[in-house]
């Protein structure tokens, strides 16, 4: 049997309309400075210091958000079992019916946060999309490609798609420069070559293992030189940086690089 | 903490292991102003920030600059007396203890981590000289690439004599053929086909070239970093050796610093009721310095004062505290631009504008930019066409390297 609304409702005063104003507007003013700032904070903060910083303002808004709602409740409802359940049933149908994508991304990013799937300064991928989390929110989180482009995901993803993250909170992130050589040439040679090259990169994180996979395809040999920069942030500069002086020492060796081969003649069928 | 004033030991020059190594920690009360310090700087820098106002640098009224500055400039000539340029003639007989010739040795002679100080001549290279050991010259950095390192070093050595290669780092370039060119010398240098020769290099260039070259590891030594109590000791002799025995330096309100001769040398535990009391000048300079001999004497020489008519009797020159002392702090603007140069310009002892445009992939205009930021900070300086870090901005640069993630100069893993 339902109880009365009478019954689940407190008999609202003026003194509780204004606590719950007030815990509102402190949750929310709390709740825009550490969005705002704590991001700001972090960047005065030295290198290895910063993806810590930043991994602590979604986590800080949830506390926030949450100390809010355990204030709020019991000055709008009776704490009772009883009401609890009506209250939390009525909602429950509520949201099957028309906010199940809305709140089924806020639990999603509460799971976020507690498992740490993506944090801010997180480099990650989602649906072809590459670039750094800017900010996590409640809904949703903000990345910014490599050109400069906002992309908002819901946290709704964290279900259905794979997440990719080069990071995972920490500075080491890996990048990976390719190399295409035709198959005529000594690889231990190229080897050594490649990893002189990532060993001078002024990006290099040499405290990181440096590693050059290789792998024999029909058109040639494909390199692959795999490193980390210092600050993730440089990766694509540390990319650029092992690309180009990586070819330019192959070339200086007389490395052929991979051609298109052409079709044999008269080995059509 | 370790209170180095307590030390009996009279000794000031020792080789260590570098893990023997004990780096000189600051007074409780530095850290505690260094904490606050650093609080108060953020919160400044992020008011500045919300406000979009520049970072507001330390402003002082007048007044305060002269308190700041204590006495008055200190004449060239006492300050040389006072704080004359080392010779190295302890650390060298130190160094003689660990690698002296030995006709009957064997085995590879250590590497020496050589002190960071650019401007002196350094221990490696006065104790080859005391040795009659022939010092190498590096190639000039532009023909890395044509030369081998080995065969270098053997058209300079003379047969069954000793030598010496002081400053490694300046015998490399942070690209393929600089790598080529070290790593020939040091593997001739391991396999013994060299001779005897001894080799001294900056603790970051070892730590980076460790990595690139993967030769038998030599044993390592390096300089017992200079205490408070080591520093006391030391400076009271170069006040001796310069003719200033009698000087004496106190702290601007807080005490003396050091003793003229004839009265204690061991200015903490040795003070009596009535002397003044001791300052935490020297213990606080031996942390900043990590208790390098060549950074603290550059930055002693450096801060000395006339006494102020007050204690003009007393001392012969005095210091400021140790808080207002101007010396190089980091730079608020400094970028990855900034870092990555001044990271190249202390793994290689120093580069000129050619060579860094070979290891720097950044655009000359910007590289000159900041090479001429860096300089007004007083953290690089330029000598003849060689920048450098200077010997005051050296822990600076030290401390900003390991606090961005930089191979760091503390560790030593080979």
């Amino acid at each position: 049997m339902t109880p009365e609304p009478t019954d689940i409702l407190r008999e609202i005063q003026i003194e509780g309309l204004v606590a719950v104003a007030a815990i509102l507007a402190v949750a929310v003013t709390l709740t825009l400075l550490v969005q705002r700032y704590g991001p700001r904070l972090a960047e005065q903060l030295p290198g290895r210091y910063r993806l810590s910083a930043l991994a602590l303002v979604p986590l800080l808004r949830l506390v926030i958000i949450a100390t809010a709602l355990v204030l709020i409740v019991p000055q709008l409802i009776e704490p009772t079992f009883e009401n609890l359940v009506a209250i939390l049933g009525a909602a429950g149908l509520a949201i099957g019916f028309a906010l199940k994508d809305y709140v089924s991304s806020l639990l999603a990013g509460i799971v976020v946060i507690y498992e740490g799937a993506y944090r801010p300064g997180d480099w990650v991928e989602v649906e072809g999309e590459y670039g750094e989390v800017r900010t996590v929110g409640m809904r949703a989180m903000e990345m910014v490609t490599p050109d400069d482009t906002v992309i908002v995901v819901p946290h709704q993803a964290l279900w259905t798609q794979l997440i990719h993250n080069a990071n995972d909170g920490t500075q080491d992130l890996q990048c990976v420069a390719d190399f295409y050589l035709d198959s005529e040439h000594d690889g231990r040679q190229v080897r050594a070559l490649l990893r002189d090259v990532a060993l001078t990169s002024p990006y290099l994180q040499i405290e990181r293992p440096i590693d050059v996979v290789v792998a024999e395809q029909p058109w040639g040999t494909h390199y692959r030189l795999k490193a980390y920069p210092v600050d993730p942030r440089d990766q694509f500069r540390f990319t650029t940086d092992l690309t180009v002086r990586g070819q330019a020492a192959l070339r200086a060796a007389d490395l052929p690089p991979a051609r298109a081969r052409r079709p044999v003649e008269g080995a059509e069928g | 903490m370790t209170d180095e004033w307590d030390v009996d030991d009279d000794a000031i020059w020792g080789y260590v292991s570098p893990s023997e190594a004990r780096v000189p920690e600051p007074p409780v009360e530095e850290q505690l102003y260094v904490g606050l310090s650093v609080l108060r700087a953020g919160l400044a820098r992020l008011r500045a920030w919300v406000s979009g106002d520049a970072v507001p640098g330390e402003t002082r009224t007048v007044d305060e600059d002269r308190a700041a500055e204590g006495g008055g400039a200190l004449s060239d000539a006492l300050r040389d007396r006072l704080a004359p340029p080392p010779d190295w003639t302890e650390a060298v007989a130190a160094l003689d203890e660990v690698v002296g010739p030995d006709p009957e040795a064997t085995e590879t002679p250590p590497l020496v981590y050589e002190p960071a100080y650019h401007d002196a001549p350094s221990i490696v290279e006065a104790w080859g000289t005391r040795q009659d050991a022939v010092v190498l010259e590096p190639p000039p950095r532009g023909r890395l690439g044509e030369e081998d390192g080995a065969a270098w070093v053997d058209a300079q050595r003379e047969e069954g004599a000793p030598w010496v290669l002081p400053r490694l780092e300046r015998w490399w370039l942070r690209t393929p053929d600089g790598l080529a060119f070290v790593r020939a010398l040091l593997d001739a240098w391991a396999a013994g086909t060299l001779g005897r020769g001894v080799i001294g290099v900056d603790r970051h260039a070892w730590r980076y070239l460790r990595r690139a070259w993967p030769g038998r590891a030599p044993r390592r030594v390096t300089l017992q970093p200079l205490s408070a109590g080591a520093l006391a000791r030391w400076f009271r002799a170069l006040a001796q050796q310069g003719g200033a025995s009698e000087g004496s330096v106190e702290e601007r309100d807080d005490g003396r610093v050091l003793p003229g001769a004839g009265r204690s040398s061991e200015p903490g535990p040795a003070a009596t009721e009535e002397e003044e009391p001791p300052s935490t000048f020297l213990q606080s300079l031996a942390a900043f310095s990590d208790g390098d001999p060549g950074v603290a004497w550059a930055l002693w020489r450096h801060s000395l004062r006339a006494p102020r008519p007050a204690t003009a009797g007393s001392a012969t020159a005095e210091v400021p505290p140790w808080a207002d002392l101007d010396r190089p702090e980091r730079p608020d603007d400094l970028d990855r631009p900034g870092l990555l140069l001044l990271h190249s310009l202390v793994l290689h002892g120093g580069l000129s504008d050619a060579t860094l445009a070979h290891v720097m992939p950044v655009d000359r205009y910007e590289r000159r930019d900041r090479l001429r930021t860096l300089r007004r900070a007083d953290v690089l300086t330029k000598d003849g066409e060689t920048w450098r870090v200077t010997s005051l901005g050296y822990p600076v640069v030290c401390g900003l390297l390991r606090d961005e993630a930089y191979l760091s100069d503390r560790r030593d893993d080979g």
